[in-house]
């Protein structure tokens, strides 16, 4: 009996030991399939790592010189990082990973991701627009959907206007790509203009022709087109007359506030009058006599 | 023109500014005081600086288009009386402005103008280009050319078809100029084309006579006023001797 349990015993132990050796046998496999996955896995993204270098280089020697750095920073970005996250999917394959399943997936949540952020992906494609038709530079004075300053920064997504005033304005790009854009710099010449007033016995032809003789003596105002000034309009007070001359848009501020400046002292050097805002007063008179008494309050005077 | 050992004055470009002197070209004045204080003045205004006496001051002619502003690098000249060419290579004669550059060490002070500043737009407005403009008669010969004080001589050579040249404007940013014995200055040739009524100017990189010096912008060894021709149409060199306080 005893030996019967002893034989018992002993083969239970030896299938222990099999299914234990067994086990360790599968277990190893496993460990050794596992590594291996892991090294493809390894080896398919460093090649895929090298190959983003690669194009990123390439980028680099090729590419970077012809586009701006706020054009080319996101583009080698996208291609460097779109390459490394295909890489990453395709060393997950070898861990049974179904990389149709998840692009799909990608693609939906991709979907899911556009819808909620709209504005965002609106502001991006207008800033590759932008970029890409550059109706203004950095440093460029414009007027951009109602703020008017000088252009800061252009990014992807947004663009940075410092008005005239000093405060910075943030435009997303969508607004600014659907606005009117002025751009002060892309001409070569920009006229300034304004009017003046002058007294009605004033010689209409002497002041012409001394306005005509400051507008010419000025740096900024070009030789052609010729300045001009003429008669504008015969107002209640005044004749005025409308100057006008053309300057470098560099400088077209500076000439409107120095002309606007100067041109009283001319006019008075001249002898010429800017006139106040005036009424002529005509009575006229009446047949009827009309009395007028005066009286004399003596008790007022003597108080 | 001397008035003693230790003040030297140059006749020639670029001209050297000594304690005590005041020069002048045109309208353009370059001034330093005994007391160590450079004022370098045209009709549009003064720039001052506070200088110590061993330091050099000078005045470097350049291609007239830094002042007012650096709005272009062109500059035209119209002529005073249209000019009517045979297109066949011949050379005339006319004047361009130009800048002077005053240095105080190896700093520019600032840009003055020895003649008036004015722009001109060649072309429209859209695709036109900005000019400094400057008005001058065009001659055959280079004798018959006026004074021309506070601007440089431009010999241009005309071939192509035949034309009448209202005037004739060039890129003059990168041009050298050129100074004589006798202190006029010079710009490099122009060649002039004119295909099919369109006139193409380019500056050469010649100079327009023999015996001419380029002017280029490093720091140059002194030439002192003996050295330098007995007469300066170009440069009216006045010379004062200022009172210390």
């Amino acid at each position: 009996m005893a030996e019967a349990v002893n034989a018992t015993t002993t083969t239970s132990t030896e299938g222990l030991l099999s299914q234990l050796f067994g086990s360790i046998t599968a277990s190893l496999g496993n460990i050794e399939s596992i590594l291996y996955k892991v090294l493809l896995a390894i080896v398919i993204f460093a090649i895929g790592l090298l190959i983003a270098s690669f194009i990123r280089t390439v980028m680099k020697r090729s590419v970077s010189p012809r586009l701006p750095p706020h054009v080319y920073r996101p583009l080698e970005n996208a291609v460097f990082y779109g390459l490394l996250f295909l890489a990453g999917m395709a060393a997950l394959q070898p861990f049974g990973v179904n990389l149709s399943a998840l692009l799909v997936a990608g693609g939906f949540a991709g979907i899911v991701v556009g819808f909620a952020s709209q504005s965002a992906l609106s502001n991006l494609v207008s800033g590759i627009m932008l970029l890409a038709e550059q109706p203004f530079r950095v440093g460029d004075p414009v007027s951009v959907a109602n703020v008017s300053g000088v252009v800061v920064n252009v990014s992807v997504l947004s663009t940075t206007i410092r008005t005239w005033d000093g405060p910075m304005v943030r435009i997303p790009n969508n607004e600014v790509f659907n606005s009117m854009i002025t751009n002060y710099v892309k001409v070569r010449a920009r006229r300034v203009e304004f009017t003046i007033g002058v007294h009605y016995d004033t010689d209409i032809q002497k002041a012409i022709e001394v306005l005509k003789n400051f507008l010419e003596e000025h740096p900024f105002c070009l030789v052609n087109p010729a300045p001009e000034a003429f008669v504008d309009q015969y107002a209640d007070s005044s004749i005025n007359i409308k100057v006008r001359c053309w300057a470098p848009p560099q400088v077209w501020f500076a000439t409107k506030v120095d002309l606007q400046t100067r041109v009283k002292q001319i006019l008075d050097e001249a002898g010429i009058q800017i006139p106040y805002p005036q009424l002529d007063l005509h009575i006229i008179s009446s047949k009827t006599e009309i009395p007028i008494k005066v009286l004399e309050d003596r008790v007022d005077r003597r108080e | 023109m001397s008035e003693g050992s230790d003040n030297v004055l140059l006749a020639r470009a670029p001209w050297m500014i000594s304690p005590g002197i005041e020069f002048r070209v045109g309208e353009a004045v370059i001034k330093r005081e005994l007391d160590g204080d450079v004022e370098a003045c045209d009709r549009y205004g003064c720039a001052r600086a506070r200088v110590t006496p061993e330091l050099e001051v000078r005045g470097h002619p350049i291609p007239a288009v830094y002042r007012l502003f650096e709005g272009t690098p062109y500059i035209y000249v119209e002529f005073e009386d249209r000019l009517y060419v045979e297109g066949d290579g011949r050379v005339y004669w006319t004047l361009a402005p130009y800048d002077i550059e005053v240095y105080v060490g190896d700093v520019v002070l600032v840009r003055i103008s020895p003649v008036r500043v004015k722009f001109t737009l060649v072309g429209d407005v859209v695709e036109g280009v900005l000019a400094r403009h400057y008005k001058a008669p065009v001659v055959y010969r280079r004798d018959d050319l006026p004074d021309p004080t506070g601007t440089a001589v431009v010999a241009f050579r005309v071939k192509g078809d035949p034309a009448i040249l209202p005037g004739i404007g060039f890129n003059a940013a990168e041009a050298t100029l050129y100074v004589d014995e006798a202190g006029f200055l010079y710009y490099p040739v122009v060649e002039v084309e004119s295909n099919d009524g369109v006139i193409t100017a380019k500056v050469s990189d010649r100079p327009p006579v023999d015996g001419v010096k380029p002017l280029v912008r490093a720091r140059r060894r002194l030439i002192t006023l003996q050295q330098a021709a007995p007469f300066m149409m170009t440069v009216d060199v006045v010379r004062r001797r200022l009172v210390t306080p």
